[in-house]
């Protein structure tokens, strides 16, 4: 259980068996996927919404639960969720805007508040790399200026560390010390919130150092999720000690208010909704407000008639965990987990990541799949450097948790020949060129033709598998058409990326072997075929034996006494479709 | 884990003593020494190539020159190398290990029953996943066309006449 004295709402207690209500956000298209690992992980229901996942779990350890659930981008704690009738119909705009300032008093604030101290208590938030454009070809052009920037960050923080190994045992992320200014700021913050810290008299004239060493206690303090109850007594008597404790008074957050509006023509805009239930808050809880430096984050989000008022435990979108150096068309984290849980990888395989880029897929596979061997390559000059910086900037921090490092590989190869040995790889996933910010449609035709042939080479059969993500569905469904002797498409999954409507396509190796004569064949569209005047049976996308698994043209069939429904219907696409509603 | 950090510090503030395997040069130096931070080719990667050169039959193994290796420690896990080895050709491991003077006691045959016998496994483990290349070449068997490995990184590209 945990106590918190919190300004507004006085001293609130949570049990571990009471059931905090979670909301996630999700990639839309995903969230089927998402469902399956949180009942997996967590073990409750979950109810799916569209790019939006919700779930009940119990206090006891939750923040671990959902820390290490790798699909969820966005998580917030809920604090409300209710239908109000009549609020997309509405004209009046006064009696509504009155009705969102009226709100925060109805609320009971304490559990979620509770949850969110926790979970930040835990998870500290480290601010991931910033966000301005980089000029990434000219940073990354030549690999020696790359990796000498890269040493000075490493040795930055390894001069940082040995200034906090000489302070104290310290988990403060090394920004947080490197800056004087910020770190008293912290300082005071930690002080106002915590609850524990009985600090001495002289306290207030104390050095920067000492300031940081009670930084490092406090996040002690805090970091425990459930508070023995002996602690638990401390913290009345120290509220029962006024002259000291008057600086260490109630929780006294910062917050801002975020609104997000849709579903329905309302009468008022999401910033009034925002604006004056944050008005609200302000004055019946007296929670300053501070809408950049802010320390808690509520959402209010109206859909329709339905509103939801949720306080955010993430700071930024968990998605960006794992990359330091991102590159033009970097793939989410989230959506690479999505699809190895999509690939079903089991242990001791070989994954390959032909097309890595900046090493996003092979570096979550690594993260997630200790067991595997992830090869990744590219042949772009600046994308093998770029993935081995990602690689070096986990490894560096798994080491400084004693963990071991990543069993990946980077090389620079062609996709359309690959130097693997053939049948040595279990699983391809990749994120394939779009043909937007990367590459061309036109370009594109060639290369997933390269591509999905030469992965069929290498791919063990009849287990081997590929999932692969693109938005240019038109030429990628046309390559699979041509080699359907070699691929079996067994899902196809709609996502939404950043406005873009992509598909992951799930597919397996099926038992035709790779015929000899494609080795080394780069013309290999049926129409060149036919105009090198190759006969039709030795073709490719033609099965090569009468496997009855295969679909195979119906004209081929015999039309007497075989009805073709008898066939069995692998070769048919189960397609899923995100709910439009 | 990695043997690095002790004594880092004081070779990137002030001094900067020799490290094993390193060119001179001030650079150069700072370079080598956070290269074990990076990945570099294992010989378990080394495994999986093959040559792809237009006209190959039998381009596998690939002939590994070495001109800087490194050896680290890393975290021994039994399971991912019991798991590894049927993967590999185990007669193209040896080799590769011989070529470049890292075979150790490992035999030349897979030992039958090895996933239990920890000791082999410990062998496998360091030849696969310890020793690293970080310069040098790969050639191949039947047209020796060399693909150099710079920074760890085997740059495995043609040229448009040789696809």
């Amino acid at each position: 259980m945990a106590s918190l004295d919190v300004e507004g709402i006085g001293l609130c207690q949570v049990q571990n068996e009471d059931l905090i209500r979670i909301a996630a956000t999700v990639t839309s298209g995903l969230e089927q996927i998402a469902k399956e690992e949180v009942e997996e992980k967590v073990g409750t229901k979950v109810v799916k919404g569209r790019g939006r996942i919700r779930f009940d779990t119990p206090f006891k350890d939750f923040a671990h639960k959902i820390q290490s659930l790798r699909t969820l981008e966005n998580l917030h704690v809920v604090v409300a969720d209710f239908e109000k009738e009549g609020l997309s119909t509405d004209t009046d705009k006064d009696a509504v805007l009155t009705h969102f300032y009226q709100l925060a008093k109805t609320f009971d604030w304490g559990p979620p508040v509770c949850a969110w101290k926790t979970f930040t208590g835990t998870f500290p938030h480290e601010p991931g790399p910033p966000r301005k454009k980089q000029k990434v070809k000219e940073s990354f052009k030549d690999t020696a200026k790359m990796l000498e920037r890269y040493d000075n960050i490493i040795s930055r923080e390894l001069m940082d560390r040995q200034d906090n190994e000489e302070d104290a045992e310290s988990l403060v992320p090394p920004e947080a010390l490197s800056d004087s200014s910020s770190t008293t700021k912290v300082a005071v913050l930690k002080e106002g919130i915590s609850e524990t810290a009985i600090l001495p008299p002289q306290e207030d004239v104390q050095t920067s150092s000492d300031v940081q060493n009670e930084v490092t206690k406090v996040e002690e303090d805090t970091s425990s999720p459930c508070r023995d109850p002996s602690s638990d007594g401390q913290d009345k008597s120290t509220s029962a000690v006024p002259p000291e404790a008057e600086n260490h008074g109630p929780l006294k957050p910062k917050f801002r208010v975020t609104c997000n509006r849709g579903g329905a023509k309302h009468c008022f805009t999401s910033m009034d909704a925002a604006r004056y239930f944050g008005g609200g808050i302000n004055d019946d809880l007296r929670w300053p407000v501070d809408l950049t430096k802010f320390d808690i984050e509520v959402v209010l989000n109206i859909y329709g008639d339905q509103v939801t008022v949720m306080i955010a435990l993430t700071k930024e979108s968990l998605h960006r965990r794992n990359i330091q150096h991102f590159g033009p068309t970097t793939l989410r984290s989230t959506i690479v987990y999505s699809m190895l849980r999509i690939a079903n990888v089991q242990p001791g395989e070989v994954i390959c990541d032909p097309m890595c880029g900046s090493g996003a897929i092979s570096i979550e596979g690594g993260l997630e799949y200790r067991q595997c061997l992830h090869l990744s390559g590219d042949n772009h000059e600046c994308a093998c450097p770029r993935t081995r910086a990602n690689i070096a900037t986990i490894n560096n921090q798994r080491r400084r948790k004693g963990q071991g490092v990543l069993p990946v590989d980077t090389l620079r190869w062609d996709v359309g020949n690959l130097p693997l040995r053939t049948e040595s790889v279990d699983v391809f996933i990749t994120d394939m060129p779009f043909g937007k910010r990367h590459g061309s449609k036109q370009g594109n035709w060639e290369l997933y033709r390269r591509t999905v042939r030469d992965m069929a080479r290498v791919c063990r059969f009849p287990t081997g598998r590929a999932v692969l993500l693109t938005e240019d569905k038109k030429c990628l469904n046309k390559v699979l058409a041509e080699y359907d002797s070699l691929w079996n498409k067994k899902l196809v999954l709609f996502i939404k990326m950043g406005g873009l409507d992509a598909a992951i396509y799930q597919l397996k190796r099926t038992n035709n072997p790779f015929p000899k004569f494609l080795e080394h064949e780069l013309l290999s569209s049926k129409r060149k075929q036919k105009k090198m005047g190759i006969p039709r049976s030795e073709r490719v996308g033609e099965p090569i034996t009468e496997q009855p698994t295969q679909g195979e043209p119906i004209t081929e069939q015999p039309t007497q006494g075989e009805p073709i429904t008898e066939q069995p219907t692998q070769g048919e696409p189960i397609t899923e479709q995100p709910t439009q509603d | 884990m990695i043997a690095l950090v002790p004594g880092l510090l004081p070779t990137c503030t002030a001094k900067q003593p020799q490290v094993k395997g390193c060119t001179s040069g001030s650079r150069k130096n700072v370079g080598c020494m956070f290269l074990s931070l990076r990945t570099t080719m294992r010989l378990l990667t080394h495994n999986m190539l093959t040559s792809h050169v237009k006209g190959v039959t039998n381009g596998y193994p690939l002939k590994l020159q070495a001109e800087n290796i490194k050896v680290m420690s890393v975290d021994f896990n039994p399971e991912f190398v019991a798991r590894m080895i049927p993967k590999l050709e185990w007669q193209a491991l040896v080799q590769a290990a011989e070529s470049i003077g890292h075979l150790g006691d490992l035999p030349r045959e897979l030992v039958p029953e090895y996933e239990s016998n920890e000791e082999f496994l410990k062998m496998a483990h360091h030849v696969l996943m310890e020793v690293e290349v970080i310069e040098g070449n790969l050639e191949c068997p039947e047209t020796g066309r060399k693909f150099p490995i710079k920074n760890g990184i085997p740059n495995m590209l043609l040229n448009e006449d040789e696809v």
